[in-house]
């Protein structure tokens, strides 16, 4: 049989490839078998799965030496990943029988390295204001939810490492160089909110969960996450893990002596979170002692997470654990990996935390620290009232990072997995203000959620309502409303809307195109305005004589028409939208030293002009602290 | 409940946690930046008065700036909590303005913002209260205040989940557990403490809100009798004294309106209509309502067209008049002559003037050439055609100088009227009896001193307080009371020590304000007179009339005020008087005493001694409810007493009543206090004296001679000025001797230039006396009528002599028995009432507002001491650490 064995041809098709991406040879482990007697060669993918159960391998090797040419079969793309366990010797016994003669030769080809290697670059990402972000679930992702009830149950795909392989190149094309990965260890049981339970409800850090393992893919769950994001790095998009804050009932239970309990020995849970119990960080809080365990708990789990290559970590409630730990923790990682991002949940300067037994929140603690970029407040701009609040907001983070290290920057938080839809806010064109805002601010690293290129309002039919299976034990199907599932297995985020996609795509162009003046240039705020120009939003970017006017309505639902000042702005100056127009009925013209607008609710615009001096003209001009 | 397993087993793994060791690999190392939590933006605010000064100024233009916000929608649960505190002030404000817009005087109208005030304050204060009580026992201020991010200030502890305990200082925090008791060998021993002071301070607030309803109101009200009798009331005397005083300092303001009245009347018009002149001078007069001058006004305004030739205008308006002639006076023949009259006169135009003689003959003429309709006299058709058809073409002739007078005239009443209004509102703010008022304060203090001078008991108070009390009944306390003090020195050291204290300084700055008054009235008085001068020069004019008023008047205020000063005196001096009249009495063998009885009162069936019993009775009554002296003899019967022989008997009483200090009551006085007493006293007999009364004794120099005794010169001055001294004994024969001299004499005009001369010569004291001005003008009637058409010129003499008597007597009125009543101040027994009246009630008041307060205070203070105990519904529990454990609190 097996001397009909032929080479097994290379998985990977063209389409995975972009243009623009560098194309790798595939490398992977085999056992080759050479017949003696005929010198058919051939080769096997080796078990190198290190928790296989050996009856799996068994089954597969079989597999493959019944079916060894079939297409169907695929071989598994290994990591550079060295096999932490011999072949089994079940395994080996089966390769003995099928020497010829009772002879094998059994030689193990050497690992074939990439011509060139991923090398983690998402700190100076941060650094330079270069990364682009996209939060996703990988239970989720990629989920297919063919019977459209929004759930996956019974035979249907939940979302996995391997099949989130797929959505790679969409998001690529989108402009993303950074996956914001959501939690992926196994959720507790115990008091767990909805079906799947919550993804920041973990069992185990050191463990990630099975469920998002490809049934179909023969290899540990882990080689698969190696996998996924493997093929992240080969896009050039770097992956940032969410490090949860918090620990499950179940984590609570199994790991006591790294929670924290509050003086009648109850544990301490964040209040309005009841699925999830708090870490103690201190051993003695007075003296500012941390806890050992909690400590060496960690760098265990950074030590996973870089051996999966995971290039940052989005530390989740980052103010859940005090400056001192992260001085552990950061230097720790970075070690290890110099490149080792750091993102910290963290928006805005708070006296006191309104939220018992969670701490008070401080942005700039956490900055000075170690971490490289926070997320800021850009999730309350649908609340701002005016376009001056916005600008106000941009000078207040340009002032603060004169007081950090050089080269802190925060994310465009326009809209998180804790936030409302942004399509509640305006529907596409909010979308698309948005984005292009993001995409042109300074100190902003743009961020997206999943499902905001395609308009998902995150409204799930399953909502509240009682399952027929559940993970956890409760069977009703929580989710918060019009906001992104975090707690069931439910479909990839979809929506109506490509065009905002779409327009990522394009304005993703446009900020590389002057990826200088909007990553290092300085910030004019344009606030001087005639007229109904409250709403406006205006400002320019300008670097060596360069200068790019945006212009934004931050009404959704009415027009203004305001005249703004712009420095230096000349009556021929020709304005040439670098955005895509979405919006009907804009009227922008050039006069001297001015701008006469009138802009349709939510629209959105950039120019490139011609004002070399404007830096010199302006009355504030603010810089990053680079 | 707390988890027996967990937490035990929690207790276990805790003893056993270790430290995290910092990487001792370099690598490591060298990347850590010793991260600390940096300096938090907030503060904690201590309680001093800067700071407390430092948020009262700034919190206005916060909770405006707030308000601002939020009338553009930009508020948020802070700032719209903060405008609610802001609202509920600004509210009660608006009623208290409303209620004292209301209120009837100044003080009343300060009460209400008083009321606003000390509520307020009082909801601001209880909190401070407890907390202090709080901070002192448990060891930190449960009202602490710390200031945000943001610059807001806010209550430390107002929100369990949001407490900026990093602003706390740890050793701070470990003192208030020491105090507290918090173990100190405990795990986490800073959230024990910060636990056990959150919930002590949730329960000090609690206990401040739900006491916070019994707490204000009893706050508010101490606080209101200590802000009013401490502050308010000296307050608002001196405010309404320095403005009252600042209208003098100002020059007289005028009233423009009238001023261009004139202007618009008078200036550069050669003719006045009767109809306009007499609506002038109505305006102009009707403003001097209040200063009783209007009449005076108006006559002189009227005088200065004296003279003033004026004519008559014919205009063809006569016309419809002249067709409106009642038929029953005037016939058609009438009519026809005027109409022609008319005709002739306008000739082809369209007015024409004819003088007032022309017009009379013309008038005479028309009227003897009318044939009479029925039986009209001939006197009323002429009077009918003027007033029917001419009345309003009368015009006055505006001399020279007529408007210059005019205007001057007003100008010098307006100076009146505005110093006589800036008078009075001196007088309402001092001297009057008005709520806030000098006077009104002093007699408030009074009420407390006098009641503990004289010794009463409670029930005593409680008697006399009692309005239904018979008057017999107070009278017998009193007596009772002020007889037992007599008879012991110690006692009457110790009642007389307590009177003085109110009576000198309430007097003292009675006469002092009292002098000042004075001298605003002299002044208002030379001011006007100068400027009435000044203008008779000018206009060649005498205005006797208004003079007259002017001095009138402000003798009156000088009355008025010399009144109250007598009064505070004599009122305050009153329980001394009454002692030294009672030591008088009861000595039994006192020579004025005795006297009066032998020489007076002398009933043939009664003993001496009764005489004296009864004598002394009515002396004492006489004292103690201030009546009429005079009056007393209207009432002899009840007292067993004989008709008294003639006027000697009140001269004698006066005498004994109004008798100097004896030397018992003097010794425990100052020689200038008893002295002023003395001389109040005389002043009073010199007053009583000049009474008219039943026996209608006649003032001599003897009286005048009294007076003359009083040391007191301020006193003796302001006497001066209104006590009417001389009389000129005027009998019948004499006067007829007298008349028949002149007539046969041709002395008659010798006797005017004489007349005159006395008039204006006479001294000081006599012009006060209205007999005087009876004699004067008696004797200007009699010339009159005597001389009738005898002399020539005789009525321009007798008119010039009556002008001349009237201004040098006018002002001063007689002293009348009101007066002295007034003068004389309130009874003792009913000063000893009021007293009485006022002690009891705030006694009431202040016993239940103590009481209350003290059961507060009481309750609040179990309350403090119970917070933060351990008990059922508060179990502490603490990890104990496992090794050295010693599990009792320090």
């Amino acid at each position: 049989m097996l001397n009909n064995i032929s080479y097994i041809p290379s998985y990977y098709s063209s389409n995975m490839f972009q243009s623009n991406l560098q194309t790798t040879t595939p490398s992977y482990q085999t056992v080759s078998m050479t017949n003696p007697q005929t010198q058919a060669f051939y080769s096997i993918p080796a078990i190198t799965s290190y928790y296989q159960p050996p009856v799996l391998a068994e089954q597969y090797n079989k597999q493959v030496a019944n079916n060894a040419y079939s297409n169907t079969v695929q071989p598994v793309a290994s990591t550079s990943v060295t096999p932490q366990k011999k072949m089994s010797p079940l395994l080996e016994n089966f390769m003995k029988t099928q020497r010829p003669d009772g002879v094998s030769q059994v030689t193990l080809e050497p690992e074939k390295k990439s011509a060139t290697p991923y090398k983690n670059h998402l700190r100076t990402l941060f650094q330079n204001n270069e990364a682009v972000i996209y939060a996703m679930i990988p239970r989720t992702f990629n989920a297919k939810d063919t019977n459209g009830d929004d759930v996956i149950d019974g035979e249907e795909e939940t979302g996995t490492f391997i099949n989130a392989i797929e959505r790679l190149d969409e998001l690529v094309g989108y402009g993303v160089n950074t996956i914001h990965m959501l939690p992926i260890h196994e959720p507790g049981k115990e008091v767990a909110l909805g079906t799947a339970g919550s993804i920041y409800a973990p069992k185990d850090y050191l463990g990630i969960d099975p469920k998002l393992d490809d049934p179909n893919d023969p290899r540990s769950v882990k080689e698969e996450a190696k996998q996924f994001i493997d093929e992240c790095h080969k896009r050039g998009i770097a992956v940032m893990i969410d490090l949860p804050s918090c620990a499950s009932v179940d984590m609570y239970k199994a790991k006591p002596e790294l929670m924290a309990t509050d003086e009648k020995g109850n544990p301490k849970t964040p209040q309005g979170w009841d699925d999830i119990r708090m870490f103690d960080p201190w051993q003695d809080e007075s003296k500012r002692v941390l806890n050992k365990e909690l400590v060496d708990y960690h760098k265990r789990v950074i030590d996973l997470y870089q051996e999966l290559g995971i290039d940052g970590i989005r530390a989740d409630v980052a103010r859940a654990k005090p400056v001192e730990f992260w001085d552990e923790i950061i230097p720790y990682a970075r070690s290890k990996d110099p490149e080792f991002a750091f993102l910290a949940e963290s928006y805005t300067y708070e006296d006191a935390s309104p939220m018992l037994n969670m701490p008070k929140d401080r942005p700039e603690d956490l900055l000075a620290a170690g971490f490289d970029s926070y997320y800021g407040q850009y999730h309350i701009f649908n609340e701002w009232k005016t376009g001056k609040e916005l600008n106000d907001y941009v000078i207040e983070n340009l002032e603060m990072s004169k007081r950090l290290p050089k080269d802190k920057s925060l994310i465009g938080s326009f809209s998180t997995h804790d936030d409302k839809s942004p399509m509640t806010n305006g529907g596409a064109p909010y979308c698309n203000m948005t984005t292009g805002l993001q995409m042109t601010l300074p100190m902003t690293n743009p961020y997206f959620v999943t499902g905001f290129e395609s308009g998902d309002r995150y409204v799930y039919k399953f909502r509240d309502k009682i399952a027929r299976e559940s993970d956890t034990g409760n069977l009703k199907y929580f989710v918060h409303n019009e906001k992104l599932d975090l707690f069931n297995k439910s479909r990839k985020p979809g929506g109506e809307n490509p065009e905002i996609g779409e327009f990522m795509t394009a304005m993703s162009k446009v900020r590389k195109q002057y990826n200088d003046i909007i990553t290092k240039g300085s910030f004019i705020p344009l606030d001087e305005k005639r007229g109904d120009g409250e709403k406006i939003i205006s400002y320019a970017r300008s670097l060596n004589g360069k200068t790019l006017l945006i212009l934004a309505n931050k009404d959704v639902n009415a027009s203004h028409k305001a005249s703004v000042t712009v420095p230096g702005l000349k009556q021929d100056q020709q304005l040439n939208d670098l955005a895509p127009v979405y919006t009907k009925g804009d009227n922008i013209s050039a006069a001297e030293n001015r701008v006469e607008l009138e802009l349709a609710p939510a629209s959105f615009h950039v120019f490139e002009i011609n004002t070399p001096n404007i830096e010199k003209e302006a009355k504030g001009v603010y810089k990053q602290n680079l | 409940m707390s988890n027996m397993i967990i937490q035990n087993y929690t207790a276990d793994i805790i003893s056993q946690r270790k430290a995290a060791a910092s990487s001792n690999d370099p690598s490591i190392a060298a990347l850590k930046v010793g991260a600390k939590p940096l300096q938090p933006k907030g503060r904690l605010i201590p309680s001093n008065m800067w700071e407390s000064t430092k948020y009262a100024v700034k919190k206005p233009f916060q909770e405006a700036k707030f308000f601002v916000d939020a009338a553009q929608g930009k508020g948020n649960d802070y700032s719209i909590g903060r405008i609610n505190d802001l609202g509920l002030k600004l509210g009660s404000l608006g009623i208290a303005a409303i209620l004292a817009a209301s209120a009837a005087s100044p003080f009343k109208k300060g009460m209400e913002f008083v009321g606003f005030a000390t509520w307020f304050g009082s909801m601001a204060l209880w909190p401070k209260l407890v907390g202090s009580a709080v901070k002192l026992t448990k060891g930190f201020d449960p009202n602490q205040k710390y200031e945000d991010s943001y610059g807001r200030v806010k209550p430390f502890f107002q929100d369990p989940q949001y407490i900026c305990w990093e602003l706390y200082d740890n050793d701070k925090l470990n003192e208030v557990g020491d105090k507290l008791g918090i173990p100190t060998n405990i795990e986490n021993r800073e959230g024990a403490i910060r636990s056990k002071m959150q919930q002590i301070a949730t329960q000090s607030n609690t206990w401040t809100m739900l006491t916070a309803g019994f707490a204000t109101p009893i706050l508010s009200s101490l606080l209101a009798d200590q802000l009013g009798s401490r502050v308010f009331d000296p307050a608002v005397e001196k405010f309404m004294i320095a403005k009252a005083r600042r209208g003098f300092e100002k020059e007289p303001s005028l009233n423009k309106d009238f001023l261009s009245d004139i202007d618009v009347t008078l200036k550069n018009t050669p003719y006045i209509t009767e109809g306009a002149k007499d609506n002038l001078i109505k305006k102009i007069s009707s403003s001097m309502l209040g200063t009783k001058l209007d009449d005076e006004v108006g006559k002189e305004l009227d005088h200065l067209f004296d003279g003033a030739s004026d004519r008559i205008k014919i205009t063809k308006d006569l016309y419809g008049k002249v067709d409106n002639l009642l038929g029953v006076t005037a016939n058609s023949e009438t009519k026809k002559m005027l109409r022609e009259f008319i005709k002739g006169q306008l000739a082809d135009g369209t007015e024409a003037f004819l003088t007032k003689k022309e017009f009379s003959r013309f008038l005479k003429k028309v009227v003897i050439k009318s044939t009479p309709v029925k039986d009209i006299d001939k006197s009323v058709l002429l009077k009918t055609v003027a007033n029917g058809v001419f009345t309003d073409s009368r015009e006055i002739e505006i001399p020279e100088h007529l408007y210059d007078d005019f205007r001057n005239l007003y100008k010098v009443s307006g100076t009146y009227y505005d110093r006589k209004k800036h008078l009075l509102k001196f007088l309402s703010a001092t001297l009057n009896d008005v709520d806030g008022s000098a006077t009104a304060n002093n007699w408030k203090k009074a009420s407390s001193p006098l009641v503990k001078a004289l010794g009463f008991s409670n029930d005593e108070l409680q008697i006399l307080a009692n309005q239904k009390t018979p008057a017999k009944a107070a009278d017998d306390i009193v007596t009772r009371r002020l007889k037992k003090i007599v008879s012991s020195p110690e006692q009457s050291a110790e009642a007389i020590k307590g009177i003085v204290k109110f009576y000198s300084a309430s007097t003292a700055k009675d006469m002092k304000l009292a002098q000042e008054a004075m001298r605003y009235i002299d002044g208002t008085e030379e001011l006007t007179l100068k400027q009435l001068r000044q203008l008779e020069q000018l206009s060649g004019k005498r205005f006797g009339t208004l003079e007259s008023g002017f001095i009138r008047s402000l003798n009156s205020d000088r009355t008025l005020v010399a009144n109250k000063v007598f009064n505070t005196h004599l009122s305050f001096s009153r329980p001394i008087t009454a002692m030294n009249i009672l030591s008088k009495i009861s000595d039994g063998t006192d020579p004025d005493i005795m006297n009066l009885v032998k020489e007076v009162y002398s009933p043939v069936d009664l003993a001496d001694k009764q005489k004296v019993s009864n004598v002394s009775r009515m002396l004492k009554d006489i004292v103690f409810n201030n009546e009429d002296a005079s009056s007393f003899f209207n009432k002899f019967e009840q007292y067993d007493l004989l008709k008294p022989k003639d006027k000697e008997g009140l001269s004698r009483l006066m005498d004994v009543l109004f008798a100097p200090l004896k030397p018992e009551i003097r010794q425990h006085l100052s020689a200038e206090v008893a002295d002023q007493i003395d001389d109040s006293n005389l002043i009073m007999k010199v007053l009583y004296s000049s009474l008219e009364n039943p026996i209608k004794p006649e003032l001599n120099m003897t009286s005048f001679d009294e007076l003359k005794k009083v040391k007191n010169v301020k006193l003796l001055e302001m006497a001066k000025d209104y006590i009417g001294l001389e009389f000129r004994n005027d009998s019948d024969d004499t006067i007829k001797k007298f008349w028949q001299y002149l007539s046969d004499n041709g002395k008659f005009k010798d006797f005017f230039v004489l007349l005159k001369q006395e008039a204006s010569d006479v001294g000081e004291l006599e012009k006060h006396s209205d007999k005087f001005v009876d004699f004067f003008k008696k004797n200007a009637a009699r010339l009159w009528w005597q001389t009738g058409q005898k002399v020539e010129g005789n009525t321009e003499m007798v008119k010039e002599l009556t002008q001349v008597v009237n201004s040098s007597m006018s002002g001063f009125k007689r002293f009348t028995i009101n007066d002295a009543t007034m003068s004389a101040g309130l009874g003792l027994v009913d000063f000893v009432k009021k007293a009485a009246s006022d002690t009891v009630s705030y006694k009431i008041w202040l016993k239940r507002a103590g009481m209350a307060a003290a059961v507060l205070t009481g309750v609040t203070a179990i309350g403090i001491a119970l917070m933060g105990r351990k008990n059922k519904f508060n179990t502490d529990v603490y990890e104990y650490k496992r090794e050295g454990v010693n599990n009792n609190a320090k």
